[in-house]
């Protein structure tokens, strides 16, 4: 009965304590900016003028006026980590400058408990000409930091950045990653109630950032409750149990961040769909030895679209990808490379994998290909998967080249702890000695027909390619890895080409 | 713990909060601040051949100036008691004090702008930070005083007393509107610009270099210009000259003071509504 009673009191202290811990509160917050700078400076003396006679700025907008932000609301509690992500132009920075209090709002309110610490930009506040140490005491002054806790705190803010034999050079000699790592370290050592950091990992090496995770995760443990603003949805996911959607200034979604995350990816996927070309785009410098005549996609039980979803189950699937090729020019060549390459738009590319070929064309045939990919193993992000085809004697001629034959979206999925880079694929799927990533268990097929086109022919060719869908069927797992170790090896001189025709690697 | 409240309302409405939160900030703003100047010098006189020199030589470079003018008879400034150099000294020491008050807020929150609109910390601090950077300016050319007064034979009597009262009356003028014009600057840079073509203009109806006459249009000028008596009395509290009657003066430092607090106020209401414009 008492140990009852007990526990009733024990929860109601407990209900009280939490509410008591909610440590932001933001109420239907709005901002107005004008777009052109002689009419914000206008408005600026209006506003200030308002201001000073005790009236609020008026919540209609005024001519060359937007809507940075609209009827924002939500709380954050101790322990809390909320992520807010959104496009470019969004309003997530001005969310967080007002609720650090830097600008008032147009309208409603932000309410903070606790000490609000908020890094916006890592760097600022440095002044290059003084050395790391004077630039650690005024920092962590703006911060709020009494100077004997800043003496207390300082060997471990040098050494969590890494940076105890650069301390008393000038911030001006640091590189950007450098900077980076002792506003970081600032920051986690100043004691926030409130941690509020905007695309602060977007810089510093892997090894930093992993680091960097887990002395956030070591706050999330002590009670702080942190914003996390980013692009990337690994670093959000990995980070945020609750995700804000910020599109136009207004609150899309809230909620769980798995699912926000991959709802916005979604979106920005059909964003990105809507603005290319539904075809298959050609890359520069191709000569066209071959024309892609079709494609077909098939996780092995349906046909998917050529811009399809693999859903956050889909770990571990291979996908047969069917080409059709037809043979434009003479071309007296017998060995090809095939190179596979996948990236998040044309010009940055995050894995390919290569595959020697025999194959003698003649003008006018058809000849197919089939490549067994597994591209469940890419981190959540939108990828285009291009192709391209150069003749052994000479890579530097392009004998077929096409980006985007394909697009697919991953969902957002539980990724490996020390990764969370978008692109990136899961170690277990790396093949130490091959460039770049081997992202590709392959079978490959050889199709060709020597005999001159009729409609005989193509009739055969696509009875052919039946037949190749039954002789392959699913084989053995070890077999295609097998095989795919054989193949993925790619000479250093292909990889050189590859990144000469298709651009920088990310 | 604290709580703090950014809404749309006016602090007007609601003052007592925000004026709760000012009285929290000032007092974490002053080891700041202490900071804040402590980095600007550093910076300021690190990549520089002559160092602290250059704290001096404005008011060295006025002296030579008006030297030359009275002594090619450029200059008709009348009898000055005392050595003509000490007397052009310490009226351009007096001034640079003025002038250093009234711009340094400029000067300071404009450098700051990129920090305004990434960190929140006590606005204040600035303020105090730019007070430390006159104070310090201040010094140094004080430092030198006992040389010149070895170097001309003339030494302060006891209206010396007042040098401190006199003093910051003229950093508390030039500070109040300077401050005022914080915000403004920050809208439009040209003000700091139309300030200093203001302030070459008014000293040369401020008698730094010359001796107040006893007629005329100057001396009506003169005797407008509310900088004069402070000045003068500034000079005096240095010399053996008559200390100005405390009328003269006293209403600049008291009307100073209440400007000082609306302009605080003021700056304090105005920034974040003026940060939000700097795209820094």
């Amino acid at each position: 009965m008492t140990s009852k009673f007990a526990d009733l009191e024990a929860d109601s202290a407990a209900a009280s304590r939490a509410e008591d811990e909610t440590l932001v509160e933001v109420e239907e917050v709005s901002k107005k900016f004008a777009r052109s700078l002689r009419k914000t400076l206008f408005y600026a003396v209006r506003d200030l003028g308002s201001e000073l006679t005790g009236r609020s700025v008026s919540p209609v907008l005024r001519a060359d006026e937007f809507w940075a932000l609209q009827g924002v609301s939500f709380t954050l509690r101790r322990g809390e980590a909320l992520g807010i992500i959104g496009p470019n132009g969004a309003g997530k920075s001005t969310l967080l400058k007002i609720i650090t209090g830097i600008i008032k709002p147009t309208t409603g309110f932000v309410r903070t408990r606790g000490r609000v610490q908020a890094l916006i930009e890592l760097s600022s506040g440095m002044n290059p000409t003084l050395t790391g140490r004077e630039n650690i005491y005024i920092r962590a002054a703006l911060l709020g930091m009494p100077r004997s806790v800043i003496n207390e705190r300082f060997d471990e803010i040098v050494r969590f950045a890494e940076l105890e034999d650069d301390i008393d050079m000038p911030v001006q000699n640091y590189s950007s990653g450098m900077r980076v790592k002792l506003g970081f370290s600032i920051a986690i050592n100043v004691d926030p109630d409130v941690l509020i950091l905007d695309e602060v990992l977007a810089v510093g090496d892997q090894r930093f950032r992993a680091k960097a995770r887990e002395a956030m995760s070591a706050l999330l443990r002590r009670d702080v409750a942190l914003i996390y603003i980013s692009h990337n949805m690994n670093q959000v996911l990995s980070i945020t149990d609750r995700a804000v959607w910020l599109d136009h200034g207004r609150m899309k979604e809230i909620g769980p961040s798995r699912e926000v995350c991959s709802r916005y990816l979604t979106q920005q996927q059909k964003a990105a769909v809507d603005q290319l070309d539904s075809q298959p785009v050609p890359i520069n410098r191709s000569i066209d030895t071959f024309r892609l005549e079709s494609i077909q996609l098939s996780d092995g039980a349906q046909l998917l679209p050529k811009d399809f979803v693999i859903p956050s189950s889909e770990t571990d699937r291979i996908y047969d990808l069917d080409l059709e090729f037809s043979v434009q020019d003479d071309a007296e060549v017998d060995e090809f490379y095939h190179g596979l390459f996948v990236g998040r738009n044309d010009t940055e590319w995050q894995a390919y994998c290569f595959i020697q070929d025999r194959l003698t064309v003649r003008l006018g045939e058809r000849f197919k290909r089939r490549f067994r990919v597994d591209l469940s193993q890419f981190n959540p992000g939108y990828y285009q998967l291009g192709l391209l085809i150069l003749p052994e004697h000479d890579i530097s001629v392009v004998s077929f080249g096409a980006y985007a034959i394909l697009r697919f979206t991953v969902e957002p999925r539980e990724v490996l702890q020390d990764i969370w880079e978008p692109g990136r694929i899961h170690y277990r799927r790396m093949i130490d000695n091959s460039l770049g990533a081997n992202f590709l268990p392959v079978n490959l097929q050889d199709h060709t027909d020597s005999r001159p086109p009729d409609p005989s022919r193509q009739r055969h060719d696509l009875d052919a390619c039946e037949s190749v869908s039954h002789e392959i069927g699913s084989p053995p797992r070890g077999h295609s890895l097998g095989e795919a170790d054989n193949v993925g090896r790619m000479p250093a001189s292909a990889a050189s080409a590859l990144e000469r025709h298709i651009g920088r690697k990310q | 713990m604290e709580e703090r409240i950014n809404s749309a309302e006016s602090v007007l409405r609601h003052p007592g909060p925000a004026l709760r939160s000012w009285w929290r900030e000032a007092r974490m703003a002053v080891p700041l601040g202490y900071q804040l100047a402590k980095r600007d010098i550093q910076a300021k006189y690190r990549q520089t051949l002559l160092g602290y020199i250059w704290a001096l030589l404005p008011a060295v470079a006025t002296t030579l100036a008006f030297t030359f003018m009275r002594s090619t008879k450029l200059l008709n400034t009348g009898d000055t008691q005392i050595p003509y150099p000490l007397y052009a000294f310490l009226g351009a020491m007096f001034w640079q004090l003025f002038s250093n008050s009234l711009l340094q807020p400029m000067t300071v929150v404009q450098a700051s702008k990129s920090i305004l609109s990434k960190v929140q910390f006590p606005r204040e601090a600035l303020l105090v930070s730019a007070v430390l950077l006159v104070a310090i300016d201040f010094l140094i050319n004080m430092s030198v005083l006992p040389v010149v007064f070895l170097a001309f034979g003339a030494w302060p009597g006891w209206d010396i007393l007042l040098l401190p009262a006199i003093v910051a009356g003229t950093v508390v003028a030039g500070m109040a509107i300077g401050i005022l014009l914080v915000p403004l600057n920050l809208i439009f840079q040209d003000t700091r610009m139309a300030v200093q073509m203001v302030l070459s203009f008014m000293i040369l109806i401020t008698p730094i270099g010359y001796v107040t006459p006893a007629e005329g249009w100057l001396r009506l000028l003169v005797t407008l210009n509310p900088m004069s008596a402070l000045i003068e009395a500034g000079r005096a509290s240095l010399t053996s000259l008559p200390m100005p009657a405390f009328a003269s003066w006293g209403p600049t430092v008291g009307g100073s003071c209440v400007l000082l607090l609306v302009a605080l106020a003021f700056y304090l209401i105005a920034l974040p509504i003026v940060v939000e414009r700097q795209s820094a």
